[in-house]
């Protein structure tokens, strides 16, 4: 008698020991999980029952299962080591969990967890092995998708990561590339109206004639409040505007002491206004005319008070620089000073008004609003 | 008073020299770089260094000022790169950033040789004078004990 006959003999036997009839048998026959029964007696532990879930699992029909060992499953990806541990685990009579890739019968392969435990006769004796499978290629994968998609997660995020520093350390550089060469400007243009203005003082010095020296004075105090405006607009980080208020309180200041008229009082009425950095020089020098105006003119050979305003006006800003001195005749609006002032107006699109007062002098300068003054060519 | 001017733009230095010897003082020499500041204050050991920062030999305004402020001179920065200077402005009473007004130079220098020599001053700095923290606390809490007495 062959293994074949012997394992279809003890199939026979079991179904007819454990008929439909008995409940245990009916279990293992109908649970969904697949199972098989080997018989160690015969040679080759050929399996002697396949449940019908093995039989769905494994694409095989019942009698090509009965009378074959198990390794008909395996096939060439199988883990090698891992069937050594389960054959050595037989071979000891002992009961073992393993997971391996297993083949149907149409080549395709599944993750097989199994789990196998000797079954004992009654005199103490291992007549079979019980082999309880469980597919678990769904929950592999599963678990591979997700160490790929982590993997894959990680991966991107350390991409993402290292571009933004990338990115970030080449704004950074460009910035300060940037920043160091605004300085640099900065400085060299600050150095150059120094230089501008300490040439036209060597020169002033030099010239004996009263006339040509006071012009050289002018034309120095000009520099100096373009000098003035310049060195309090990169003070402040960003640059883009200029403090008006704060300019026309230092620069009325300079020129009172520069003067070394302390008999000359200044009276402030400055309201918070900023002007576009692009038109800081022209206000810078209108502002310096008027107050030179009133210090060497109207307040030339009295004491007296200088008043400055400041504004809102509904047209922007309203600049006021009156003093309480001797006034001004008509003839003396020719001055240079004061076609400055016309001139520089209109390039600002500014009013200027000098209305007649009882006593000393006026002259209202009326700014546009920042929207207004950017307007060329008007 | 002597003084010592450091600068390297030497129209600026030729003017600086003019409002220094107006102001009654006396000018012990000018000097473009480091090395020649450095020997210029151990040679005439100035009561007062007036010191750009940006010198014939780079930035070594700052290097200049500790040098001088360990000899016993009072530094006073002139400067258009007032960014360049320490917190504590190097041991230096203060900086007049440029560009400076006449003025403004001549009432910074006039503040800084009174307060050097009566120790301090019962007047605010002019606008033009950023005094250094530490000086400012030096000269207002000297001026207060003036008067207190």
């Amino acid at each position: 008698m062959t293994e074949r006959d012997a394992s279809r003999q003890e199939a026979a036997r079991l179904e007819l020991d454990r008929g439909s009839a008995d409940p245990y048998a009916a279990a293992i026959q109908a649970t969904r999980m697949p199972i098989a029964i080997t018989d160690v007696r015969i040679e080759d532990h050929p399996i002697v029952f396949a449940n019908d879930a093995f039989i769905q699992l494994s694409g095989y029909s019942r009698d090509e299962v009965i009378g074959r060992n198990c390794r008909f499953l395996q096939g060439p990806e199988t883990d090698r080591a891992e069937v050594a541990r389960i054959a050595a685990a037989i071979a000891a009579h002992e009961s073992v969990t393993a997971e391996i890739l297993n083949y149907r019968k149409d080549g395709s392969t599944f993750w097989n967890a199994l789990y196998i435990s000797p079954v004992f006769d009654a005199a103490g004796g291992v007549s079979h092995f019980f082999g309880s499978q469980l597919d678990v290629t769904a929950r592999n994968r599963a678990a591979q998708e997700l160490r790929d998609a982590n993997a894959a997660l990680a991966c991107a995020k350390e991409t993402a990561e290292a571009q933004v520093a990338d990115r970030t350390r080449e704004l950074e550089i460009a910035l300060d590339q940037k920043t160091q060469l605004l300085h640099e400007l900065d400085h060299r243009v600050k150095n150059n109206l120094q230089l501008i203005s300490s040439l036209i003082q060597l020169q002033s010095r030099r010239i004996s004639d009263p006339a040509v020296q006071a012009t050289m004075k002018a034309m120095l105090g000009r520099v100096s409040a373009i000098a003035t405006v310049h060195r309090s607009l990169l003070q402040v980080d960003g640059a883009a505007a200029f403090d008006v208020a704060a300019f026309v309180r230092a620069i009325a200041a300079d020129l009172v002491e520069a003067a070394g008229r302390e008999d000359v009082e200044l009276a402030f009425d400055l309201s918070p206004v900023t002007a576009p950095a692009a038109n800081a020089a022209p206000i810078a020098l209108i502002v310096h005319e008027l107050v030179d105006n009133a210090v060497r003119h109207g307040l030339a050979r009295r004491p007296g008070r200088i008043s400055l305003g400041l504004l809102p006006h509904e047209q922007g800003h309203r600049l006021e620089v009156s003093d309480d001195g001797v006034g001004m005749a008509p003839d003396a609006r020719s001055g240079f000073g004061l076609g400055l002032v016309d001139l520089l107006a209109r390039q600002l699109a500014a009013r200027v008004e000098r209305p007649a007062t009882e006593a000393g002098h006026v002259v209202a300068v009326t700014l546009p609003g920042p929207d207004r003054s950017h307007r060329k060519g008007d | 008073m002597r003084i010592l001017i450091v600068e390297d733009e030497s129209l600026v230095a030729a003017e600086v020299e003019f409002i220094v010897a107006e102001a009654g003082l006396e000018v012990v020499g000018i000097e473009s770089d480091a090395a020649g500041a450095a020997a210029a204050i151990a040679r005439e050991r100035p009561d007062v260094v007036l010191l750009d920062v940006h010198l014939a030999d780079g930035p070594t305004g700052v290097e200049v000022a500790g040098g001088a402020v360990a000899g016993g001179a009072a530094v006073l920065f002139m400067t258009a790169n007032r960014r360049r200077l320490p917190p504590d402005f190097a041991g230096a009473v203060g900086a007049v950033s440029k560009p400076y007004t006449e003025w403004g130079m001549r009432a910074a220098l006039r503040y800084v040789v009174e307060s050097i020599r009566d120790g301090g001053s019962r007047r605010s700095p002019p606008s033009s004078l950023e005094l250094a923290p530490a000086w400012a606390e030096r000269w207002r809490a000297h001026s207060a004990d003036q008067s207190a007495q």
